[in-house]
C-alpha cells in the first residue's frame, strides 16, 4: 500500500554493459544498512503466486541476475528474513538499465508456532531388519543359507547353532510365534528362503511378553517374517539319487495364516547329512539337552560313538529317517496352542577298531578290540504348549514333553585278537516334564512370576555280552548288565522382577526337591555276579532357595552383582546294606561380573563366582557297574560339596573401518574337594573307582582369535590359537596319588581370497598339539596336522562349483601314515526359477578307513575308523 | 504517524526481543525412509545467526507398516532399497554457515567419524508450478538433482530463509517438504516454532564443531567407496566356501551407498552374469 513511499529508483553512471534482460540492484532497511540473503523473486503477472525465477543478495545487499526466459509483464517481490515484502511490476525491464534500490520496512509480526499431528507408529525395540534380498546372491537355498551372509549373524555349520553378535540364539521364531523353540533347526534348515519376505534379530529378548523392559534378558532371538503369498502354502521337495547306493531326500511343508502356523517335514538320508538337531552318532548335546541337564538323569552304560577329528559327514554311514509336525494354532484370541511331533529313525553302521596300550608303573601291556556296531536308534517325542491371556496384565502357560527313546546296538566284537563276542545294548529313554508359568505385570516396571515344573526321567539299560565274562566261572554262557537311572524333579518357584533407575533386578524364592533312584545288577546266566555288583539305592535332594541379581547400567559400565543363598538337604539310602547318609548345609554363592565400554571399538569383559556343587548323578554307584566290555565302574559315596570357583576376562576390539577384529579370553577355574579316579587297568577288565580328596583340579583356558581383511591382497586373514592347561589327580595300578598336567594347543590358519577374477581360493592349515604329564615328566604327546584347500570357481548362469582337497597328518611322528581326501560340489542355480540342480562327489580317492592317535597320562591308543564311501549325488530341487 | 511506528520498531528491534522472535527459528520434520522397511525418523532444523543445523533424532526412530507409508507417500511403486535399518541410535548432522557459504556434514562410516565441508549453494533449482499447502503455508514446487537422487520439495516464501531438512536449501524460502524420487527418503515439517528448543546451544555447538578436521565431498566419496567396496570383499572372503556375492553394511548416507552397490552388482553379474538374465534365456529355451 505505502510501500510505493519507500521505492526509490535511483540512477547511477551507466557505462553501457548492462544487457536488457539483466536485473541488478541493492536491498537496504529504513537505516540504509544493506541487507543480506534477501530474496529477489521474478514472477510472472499473470500468476503471482509462483516465482519462476529468483535471486538473493550478498553482504553488500546487491543483487545481479540475468533472467532466463522472456516475460511480457515482470513482477518482482523482495523477502527477507524479519522484513515485510514488497512487490513491484516492472513493465518494460527490457529497458532497465540502472539498478534497482528496494528499501524494507522491518516486520512486527513474528512468526506462529504451527504444529501437525504426528503419524501413527508402532515401536520396535533393541531390533534390527534384514531384508534378505540384500543379501542374497542367488545361491541360497535354505534360511540357514541366508542367515550365515547377515552380518552380525553366524551360524555353526555342525549344529545348525545360530549367534548374533556372539551371543547363542534362543529361539527362531516364525511371525512373531515360536514355533520350534530350542529345535530351531528344524526350521532354518528345512524352510526354503524364498518364503521369508525379513529376517529380525531382537536383542534383550523376552519370549514372555509381560517382561518386556522388566527383566535384564541377555537373550537374543531371530524372527523370520515369513511373505504372505496367495496361497497360505509353500514348500519344497529335494531328490537326490547317486552312485552308489546314495540318497538324501527331503520334503517341506510350510502354512502360515492368521490362525494357523504349520510345518511338516519329511527327510531321508544315507549321506551322513543331519536335518535334526539331534546327534545320535556321536551324543554331542544340543542347547535343550544342556538346558535340561540338571533335570535329566544319567547313562550310565556308554553308548558306541564314531569320535575324532573328521567331519560327521565323513564317517557317518547310516541311513536316517526324520519327520516332524509342528504347528501353532490360536484356538480364540487369547488361547493358543501349539505342538511339536518327532520321529526319527536311523541306523548306524560303524566298523571301529581301538588298540590301546598301556604303560603304569614300568609294566605294559595292550588291548585291542574290534567293534562292527549296528545302532539302531528310534525316537518318538511330543511337545505341547498351551498359553492363555488372562488379562491385559496376566498370561498363564502350560507347556510339556512327552519322549521315548530307545537305541538298539548290536556289535560284533572281536578282542585282544582272540577273543570274540556277541554284544547287546539296549537304551531306553523316558522324558516327561510339565511346566506352569503364571506372569502378573503389576505395573510398568514390576512383575511377577509363579512357576510350577515336575519332571521324570527315566533310563534303563540292559547290556549283554555272549560268550560270558566269567565273572562266576568259566562255564557261564552270557553276561548281563542291568541298569536304570530315574530322576524325579520338582520345583515351585516365585519371582519378582523390576527395573528401577539404577537398574534391573530379580529377586527369587523357591523350593526344588529331586529323588535319584537307581539300580543296577550284573548277572551271568542270570545268576548275580555277586553283592559288589548290585546297587539298589535312591539319593534325595531338596534345596530352599533365595537368589537375587541386580544390574546396574552407567555409562560405560554395567555391573551384575548377584547372591544365592540355599538351604540344602540330602540323604542316600542304600537298599543293600540298608545304610543312609545325610547331609544339610547352607550354601551362599556370589557371583559378579562386570562390563566396561572403553570405546565403541573395544569392550572389556570380567566376572568371578564361587559355588559349591552337592555331588553329582555318576558318583552315587557303590558298587560296579559294567559300563562297557573293558570297564567296571563305582565309587565311594560322600555327599559332601565340591567347591568351585572361577574367575574370566575377555577382551574385544572390532574395528568395522580398518576390517580388524580381534577377541581374546581367558579362563581359570579351580575346585577343591574333588573326585579323583583310581583306575587299575589289566589285560581283560579294567576298572575305575571314583572317590573324593581333599583335593582340586586346576584349570586354566587362553583363547585368542583375530582377522583382517587385507585390502592389497584382496584376502581375509584369521588366525586363532587355543591353550588349555589341565592339572589333575589320578591313581593308576596302586600307585601312589600322581599329580598330572595335561597341556593341550591348537592354531588355525585361514586365508580366503576374493579376486575379481571367477576363481577364488580357500585355505586353512590346523594344528593341534596334546601333551600328558605326570609329576612334571612328560608322559605322552601328539600333534595332528590337517590342511584343507578349496578352489571356488563361479561360471555364468549361476553354476558354483567347489574342488577341495583335504589333507590330515593324524600323528606328526609318521609322515607316512596321512591322508587326503578329494571333493567337488557342483551347483546350478536358476534364480526365480523354481528348479534347481547340484551334483556332489564326495570321497573321490575312495578312503575306506581312517586312524588317528588319541594320549592320555596312563595310555596310547590308535583308533581306526570306516568312512563313507566314495559317491556321487545328483540333486533336483523343486520349490512350489 | 507512520514514521514514529517506524521508529518506535526500530527501538524495540535494538532494544528488546524483535529480533530474536524473528531471527531464530526451529522446524521439526518426519522423515520416512524406505531403507529395506520403513522407518520413520524425526529430525530438526535450528537456525540463529544465519547458521543453521539439522539433525536426525535416531534414538526416537520407529519402524512403520507399509500400509501408514502408503498412506503417507502416493509412491506406490517405489523400489525397496537393498540396505538395512540398524537402530544406531547415533545420529546425522549437517551444518549450512549462509555468512561463509559453507556446508558441514557429519558421518559416521564403519564406527569412524568423518566431517565433510562443501560450498554452498547445492546446485541449481528448477522452479516448479505445483502449489500446496502445508501447516497452513502456501507452497510452491520445486526440483533438484543432488548427489546422484531426484528431490521433489515444496517450499514456502512466507518463510523466506535457504533451508530445508538435510543438505537441502538454497531456494528462496523454507522448504517444508521433501521426497526424493526413487522413495528412499520424504521428509515433512510437523511443527515450525519461533524459539529453539532451550537445550540447543548453537553458537557454541557450531563453533565446537569447527575445530574438526574436514575431508571435502570428493575425498570423502572416494574413501568410503572403497572401503565399502573392500568391506563386500572382506565378507566375500571370511565365510568358508561360498560366500556372499555383494553386500553393503553399513547404512551410509547418500548416494555413496546405491553408486558402489551398483558398481558391486555390475561387477558382480559380469562376472558371474545376471540371475535375471540368466533366468529369461533359460525361459526362452
Amino acid at each position: 500500500m505505502s510501500q510505493k513511499k519507500y521505492i526509490i529508483l535511483l540512477f547511477f553512471l551507466s557505462f553501457g554493459f548492462h544487457f536488457s534482460q539483466t536485473i541488478s540492484g541493492k536491498v537496504i532497511n529504513e537505516k540504509g544498512e544493506p541487507i543480506f540473503s534477501a530474496n529477489i523473486l521474478f514472477k510472472e503477472s499473470q500468476k503471482p503466486d509462483l516465482v519462476v525465477e529468483f535471486c538473493q543478495t550478498n553482504k553488500q545487499g546487491a543483487f545481479t541476475y540475468k533472467l532466463k526466459k522472456e516475460y511480457p509483464k515482470l513482477l518482482v517481490e523482495i523477502t527477507a528474513l524479519g522484513y515485510q515484502s514488497q512487490q513491484q511490476e516492472i513493465e518494460n525491464y527490457h529497458t532497465l538499465v540502472e539498478p534497482l534500490l528496494f528499501v524494507l520496512e522491518k516486520s512486527t509480526q513474528a512468526l506462529k508456532t504451527v504444529v501437525v499431528k504426528s503419524y501413527k507408529i508402532k515401536e520396535k525395540n533393541d531390533t534390527v531388519f534384514y531384508n534378505p534380498k540384500a543379501f542374497a546372491d542367488g545361491t541360497e537355498r535354505k534360511v540357514e543359507d541366508i542367515l550365515k551372509k547377515l552380518p552380525g549373524i553366524e551360524v555353526n555349520e555342525k549344529s545348525g547353532q545360530i549367534s548374533y553378535k556372539g551371543k547363542p540364539v534362543e529361539t527362531v521364531n516364525l511371525d512373531g510365534d515360536n514355533l520350534f523353540g530350542y529345535n530351531y533347526q528344524l526350521g532354518t534348515r528345512n524352510i526354503n528362503v524364498d518364503m521369508v519376505e525379513q529376517v529380525q534379530a531382537i536383542e534383550n529378548y523376552s519370549e514372555n511378553p509381560l517382561l518386556k523392559n522388566i527383566e535384564n534378558s541377555n537373550k537374543v532371538a531371530l524372527n523370520l517374517k515369513i511373505k504372505k503369498g496367495k496361497t497360505d502354502y509353500s514348500g519344497n521337495a529335494e531328490l537326490g539319487l547317486g552312485y552308489k547306493d546314495v540318497y538324501n531326500s527331503s520334503f517341506n511343508l510350510l502354512s502360515v495364516s492368521q490362525k494357523l502356523k504349520g510345518f511338516f517335514t519329511s527327510s531321508y538320508n544315507n549321506i551322513g547329512h543331519n536335518y535334526t538337531s539331534f546327534d545320535y552318532n556321536d551324543f554331542s548335546l544340543n542347547q535343550e539337552q544342556i538346558n535340561e541337564q540338571t533335570q535329566n538323569a544319567k547313562k550310565i552304560i556308554s553308548e558306541t560313538t564314531s569320535s575324532g577329528v573328521l567331519d560327521a559327514e565323513r564317517t557317518t554311514v547310516n541311513n536316517a529317517w526324520f519327520n516332524n509336525l509342528s504347528f501353532l494354532y490360536k484356538i480364540h484370541q487369547k488361547v493358543s496352542f501349539k505342538t511339536n511331533l518327532y520321529y526319527y529313525k536311523d541306523i548306524f553302521s560303524s566298523d571301529n577298531y581301538y588298540q590301546t596300550q598301556y604303560a603304569v608303573n614300568d609294566e605294559s601291556f595292550t588291548n585291542t578290540d574290534w567293534y562292527k556296531n549296528e545302532k539302531k536308534p528310534e525316537l518318538l517325542r511330543a511337545d505341547f504348549e498351551m498359553k492363555w491371556v488372562v488379562s491385559k496384565n496376566a498370561l498363564l502357560q502350560y507347556s510339556g514333553k512327552v519322549s521315548t527313546e530307545n537305541i538298539r546296538t548290536q556289535t560284533n566284537l572281536l578282542s585282544d585278537v582272540t577273543e570274540n563276542y556277541q554284544t547287546k545294548l539296549l537304551s531306553e529313554n523316558f522324558i516327561f516334564r510339565n511346566k506352569l508359568l503364571f506372569t502378573q505385570k503389576l505395573n510398568d516396571k514390576q512383575a511377577f512370576q509363579a512357576q510350577l515344573f515336575f519332571s521324570k526321567n527315566d533310563i534303563p539299560q540292559q547290556y549283554s555280552l555272549l560268550p560270558s565274562l566269567h565273572f562266576i566261572s568259566d562255564f557261564t554262557e552270557i553276561t548281563q548288565q542291568k541298569s536304570n537311572f530315574t530322576k524325579n524333579y520338582a520345583e515351585a518357584k516365585v519371582d519378582f522382577l523390576g527395573s528401577s533407575k539404577l537398574g534391573k533386578y530379580v529377586i527369587s524364592i523357591g523350593i526344588q526337591y529331586e529323588d535319584i533312584p537307581y539300580n543296577s545288577l550284573l548277572t551271568e546266566d542270570n545268576q548275580s555276579v555277586g553283592n559288589n555288583y548290585e546297587n539298589n539305592l535312591c539319593y534325595y535332594k531338596s534345596n530352599g532357595f533365595l537368589e537375587t541379581s541386580f544390574t546396574y547400567k552407567k555409562g560405560k559400565w554395567q555391573l551384575q552383582p548377584s547372591i544365592s543363598i540355599k538351604n540344602n538337604t540330602q540323604a542316600f539310602k542304600d537298599f543293600i546294606t540298608n545304610s543312609t547318609l545325610s547331609a544339610t548345609d547352607i550354601i551362599f554363592a556370589p557371583a559378579f561380573s562386570a562390563i566396561y565400554k572403553l570405546s565403541r571399538k573395544s569392550v572389556f569383559n570380567a566376572s568371578v563366582s564361587y559355588d559349591k556343587i552337592p555331588i553329582e548323578d555318576e558318583y552315587l554307584l557303590p558298587n560296579f557297574v559294567l559300563t562297557s566290555n573293558r570297564n567296571l565302574q563305582k565309587s565311594s559315596v560322600d555327599l559332601a560339596f565340591q567347591e568351585l570357583k572361577t574367575t574370566s576376562l575377555s577382551y574385544s576390539y572390532n574395528d568395522n573401518y580398518n576390517f580388524f577384529t580381534l577377541l581374546f579370553s581367558g579362563n581359570y577355574s579351580e575346585t577343591d574337594n574333588d573326585f579323583f579316579s583310581r583306575y587299575s587297568f589289566s589285560e581283560t577288565l579294567n576298572n575305575t573307582f571314583y572317590f573324593r580328596m581333599p583335593y582340586g583340579n586346576k584349570n586354566l583356558m587362553f583363547f585368542l582369535k583375530t582377522d583382517k581383511y587385507i585390502p592389497w591382497l584382496q584376502s581375509t586373514l584369521r588366525i586363532s590359537a587355543n591353550y588349555s592347561n589341565f592339572l589333575y589327580k589320578n591313581i593308576v595300578n596302586d600307585s601312589e596319588l600322581r599329580n598330572n598336567k595335561a597341556a593341550n594347543y591348537s592354531g588355525e590358519f585361514f586365508w580366503k581370497t576374493a579376486l575379481d577374477i571367477p576363481i577364488n581360493f580357500q585355505n586353512e592349515i590346523k594344528v593341534a598339539q596334546a601333551d600328558f604329564y605326570t609329576e612334571n615328566i612328560k608322559i605322552n604327546s601328539n600333534t595332528s596336522f590337517n590342511y584343507t584347500s578349496s578352489i571356488i570357481a563361479r561360471f555364468k548362469k549361476r553354476i558354483t562349483a567347489v574342488f577341495s582337497a583335504d589333507y590330515f597328518l593324524p600323528d606328526t611322528q609318521k609322515r607316512n601314515e596321512d591322508y587326503w581326501f578329494l571333493d567337488a560340489k557342483f551347483d546350478f542355480f536358476f534364480s526365480k526359477s523354481k528348479y534347481n540342480f547340484s551334483i556332489i562327489v564326495k570321497n573321490l580317492l575312495n578312503n575306506t578307513t581312517f586312524s588317528q592317535r588319541f594320549v592320555s597320562d596312563y595310555s596310547t591308543s590308535l583308533y581306526q575308523t570306516n568312512l563313507l564311501n566314495r559317491y556321487i549325488l545328483l540333486s533336483f530341487n523343486i520349490n512350489f | 504517524m507512520k514514521k514514529i511506528t517506524l521508529i518506535l520498531c526500530f527501538l524495540l528491534g535494538i532494544y528488546s526481543y524483535s529480533q530474536k522472535d524473528l531471527n531464530q527459528l526451529q522446524v521439526d520434520y518426519e522423515n520416512v525412509s524406505r531403507a529395506g522397511v520403513n522407518v520413520l525418523t524425526p529430525c530438526s532444523l535450528y537456525f540463529s545467526n544465519n547458521v543453521a543445523k539439522f539433525t536426525t533424532h535416531a534414538e526416537k526412530a520407529e519402524e512403520i507398516d507399509k500400509k501408514e507409508i502408503d498412506k503417507l507417500s502416493d509412491c506406490e511403486t517405489c523400489p525397496q532399497s537393498k540396505s538395512i535399518f540398524i537402530k544406531t541410535g547415533i545420529n546425522n548432522y549437517y551444518y549450512q554457515d549462509l555468512n561463509s557459504n559453507l556446508l558441514y556434514s557429519y558421518y559416521l562410516s564403519f564406527k569412524k567419524n568423518f566431517q565433510v565441508k562443501e560450498n554452498l549453494p547445492i546446485g541449481e533449482w528448477k522452479l516448479g508450478d505445483k502449489q500446496k499447502e502445508i501447516l497452513g503455508y502456501k507452497c510452491q514446487s520445486a526440483s533438484i538433482t543432488y548427489k546422484g537422487r531426484d528431490w521433489e520439495v515444496y517450499f514456502t516464501n512466507a518463510i523466506p530463509i535457504p533451508l530445508g531438512p538435510w543438505k537441502l536449501g538454497g531456494l528462496s524460502g523454507l522448504i517444508l517438504e521433501a521426497k526424493s524420487v526413487d522413495g528412499m527418503y520424504h521428509y515433512t515439517a510437523t511443527k515450525i516454532s519461533a524459539e529453539i528448543d532451550k537445550e540447543i546451544n548453537l553458537k557454541d555447538d557450531y563453533s565446537n564443531y569447527l575445530k574438526n578436521t574436514f575431508l571435502t565431498w570428493s575425498e570423502y566419496f572416494e574413501l568410503v567407496n572403497k572401503k565399502l567396496y573392500e568391506s563386500n570383499k572382506k565378507t566375500w572372503s571370511e565365510d568358508d566356501e561360498t560366500g556372499s556375492g555383494f553386500l553393503v553394511i553399513e547404512p551410509t548416507m547418500e548416494n555413496i551407498y546405491n553408486v558402489t552397490n551398483d558398481k558391486i552388482r555390475k561387477e558382480f553379474y559380469e562376472k558371474w552374469g545376471n540371475p535375471d538374465e540368466a533366468e529369461q534365456q533359460t525361459t526362452q529355451k
